[in-house]
């Protein structure tokens, strides 16, 4: 129960597993228990699947000279929807990067954010509003900011 | 082939993909990773729209879609446009400056799909 009530904290836990996330909880007293944990939504599947394709991709695949996704990036980042898709965050789009790292993006009305998984497996958490820049810096010392972003 | 300028006015040409994976967002905007050049590249790469055919230009039509900027638009963001053609691509140009996150959303914000081939 303690991990799903402090994700910021969890994230910060480099070698966190999916199990040990869900060992833990104890959904009928968590404050911010959504739906069960054990269902994906669609968009949720979809975005899981998507990810899961990106490791067909050959160096080049965008005809630009793009790397081919990095592994490490792909595997934190579908780890990362697995352990937060039941937060209230607004999983929107995915898609991977020129230098191997994965693009996780969140919409809400004016409000998006881009979470970029590197293949050194370190994050990039982009923010912005009406699409004008607002911050930038990494997720496990800015994820209570980027759930509060989208809450307020 | 010579070195042209590019002037106001100018569209150019960025490939998107629209399959395995799909770059294109569910409102219609590319993803903003189509608009970020390479670690150690000169800039991001694009065919001025008047030295070259969207058939040339699109390469795989089965994979592929054209957006175009216009070049006043990257200038108006600090980035510079550079024509740099290649042996086997006498349109390619170069974006060149600082294109942050922050600034390739912007450009695939205003990037406008070209409609070719539907």
């Amino acid at each position: 129960m303690q991990v799903l009530n402090e994700p910021s904290a969890l994230y910060g836990m480099q070698n966190a597993t999916t199990d040990q996330v869900w060992h833990n909880f104890e959904p009928e007293t968590s404050s911010i228990y959504l739906q069960r944990l054990n269902v994906f939504s669609d968009k949720i599947a979809r975005l899981l699947q998507q990810l899961n394709g990106f490791r067909e991709l050959l160096p080049d695949w965008d005809s630009y000279n793009a790397e081919a996704p990095s592994k490490k990036a792909i595997n934190a980042a579908m780890r990362f929807i697995i352990e937060c898709h039941h937060l209230a965050l607004p999983f929107y789009f995915t898609s991977p990067g020129v230098d191997g790292e994965v693009m996780l993006e969140f919409q809400k009305g004016v409000k998006s954010a881009e979470l970029y998984f590197l293949p050194d497996a370190s994050t990039e958490l982009v923010l912005f509003q009406e699409d004008e820049f607002v911050f930038e810096g990494r997720l496990p010392d800015h994820f209570d900011k980027m759930i509060q972003f989208f809450k307020d | 082939m010579d070195k042209i300028d590019i002037l106001p006015g100018d569209l150019l040409l960025r490939r998107v993909l629209f399959l395995h994976p799909n770059f294109i967002k569910p409102d219609g905007t590319p993803s903003s990773s189509s608009f970020r050049p390479k670690k150690g590249e000169d800039g991001l790469s694009v065919d001025v729209d008047r030295l070259t055919t969207y058939k040339k230009s699109i390469q795989s039509k089965a994979r592929f879609r054209l957006y175009s900027l216009q070049s006043e638009f990257t200038s108006s963001l600090g980035l510079e446009n550079h024509h740099d053609p290649l042996p086997d691509n006498p349109a390619h140009a170069l974006i060149k400056g600082n294109i942050s996150r922050g600034i390739a959303k912007k450009l695939a914000k205003t990037a406008k799909r070209i409609n070719y081939p539907d």
